[in-house]
């Protein structure tokens, strides 16, 4: 009785409800390598970006290059200002607390993901914050590969 | 002889377009960048709703190709400033929305923050304090321009130029003041 009570109370209450998973399944699983391979984090929202979510500030949708997407050299320059001063190809071995991935080309960088352990949270443009398996999980479709990890060190 | 026409000519075009964009009235001018920017608003939740491609983009400027009512708010001109300025500073979100703003700010004021390390920006509310930097900083730069005895016609063009549109009042100011004392040193 107690708990139906607490559960009346908290479904009254004027706290946002979340939207949950809004996007449609078939056109999460066109940016997958492997279909199924996402979990909801957070809901869709155009207020703050993949590279926001990467440096852990969901306050603010942040771009620091210009209209043409930043080249790997470009995106190791500004994480190397945030603090993230050291960076692998994502085929190498090196061991570090690897924090974030960028992915795209060496040429041109369109996305960015946080390591959480074995596993990647990424803001999907204006669509949710998924959690994925692995670290090189995308389909060519949005996002293509993995390019550096960069971790602080 | 030849740069002073190179430079009463750069002047009167500053002064032509300065006179073209003080041509309409502000009340108007404030409803047709609320109409565009609603349909901005509109387009970007339209793309999340359909899940089209670019509802995956982290890039700003992906946003903005092609997109007639952002170029709307450009052809405005100067006078959409002060508005696009004032929403923006009270504005408390530091979203997409809010950076599309900042773009067309830059793009009307013909400048590029994001080229110089001081002012280099990277979401809305820092464009916003940059740009007031700028904008508070070009009366006294135009008036440094104008007094320096070493750079030539061609570099005082370039150094204003890159100072953007809000700098042409300024400068009107200091042509009446006399243009043969200051920028043809």
């Amino acid at each position: 009785m107690a708990l139906l009570i607490v559960l009346a109370v908290f479904a009254g209450s004027s706290t946002a409800t979340l939207a949950g998973m809004t996007t449609p399944k078939e056109t999460i699983n066109k940016g997958l390598e492997v279909s199924g391979n996402y979990k909801w984090v957070a809901d869709a929202t155009d207020k703050y970006n993949c590279l926001a979510n990467a440096l852990g500030d969901r306050s603010k949708w942040i771009w620091p290059w210009g209209s043409k997407k930043p080249t790997s050299s470009k995106v190791n320059n500004y994480l190397a200002d945030k603090g993230y001063k050291y960076s692998q190809p994502m085929d190498s071995q090196n061991v570090a607390v690897y924090e974030i991935i960028s992915y795209g080309a060496s040429s041109g960088i369109k996305h960015f993901g946080r390591i959480v352990s074995q596993k990647t949270r990424a803001k999907w443009g204006q669509l949710e914050l998924l959690e994925h398996n692995g670290w090189d999980l995308y389909s060519s479709a949005y996002y293509g590969n993995a390019v550096r990890k960069y971790a602080v060190k | 002889m030849k740069r002073k026409i190179f430079a009463i000519v750069f002047i009167i075009s500053f002064v032509v377009t300065l006179l073209f964009n003080n041509l309409q009235p502000s009340a108007a001018i404030e409803k047709e960048i609320d109409k565009n920017l609603d349909s901005i608003t509109l387009t970007i939740q339209k793309n999340i709703a359909e899940k089209n491609e670019l509802a995956y983009s982290s890039t700003p400027y992906d946003y903005i190709q092609d997109n007639e009512n952002f170029d709307a708010i450009v052809e405005i001109g100067n006078d959409a400033l002060p508005y696009l300025h004032e929403k923006l500073a009270n504005d408390e979100i530091d979203g997409l929305e809010e950076y599309l703003i900042a773009i067309a700010i830059e793009s009307i004021a013909k400048v590029d923050l994001k080229e110089n390390e001081s002012s280099h920006w990277e979401s809305a509310d820092e464009f916003n304090e940059n740009w007031n930097e700028h904008f508070e900083s070009i009366p006294e730069t135009v008036e440094e321009i104008a007094n320096d005895t070493e750079m030539t016609v061609s570099e005082k063009n370039e150094a204003l130029i890159e100072l953007g549109t809000p700098a042409i009042p300024i400068i009107m100011e200091v042509v009446e003041d006399g243009m043969d004392d200051y920028f043809l040193h």
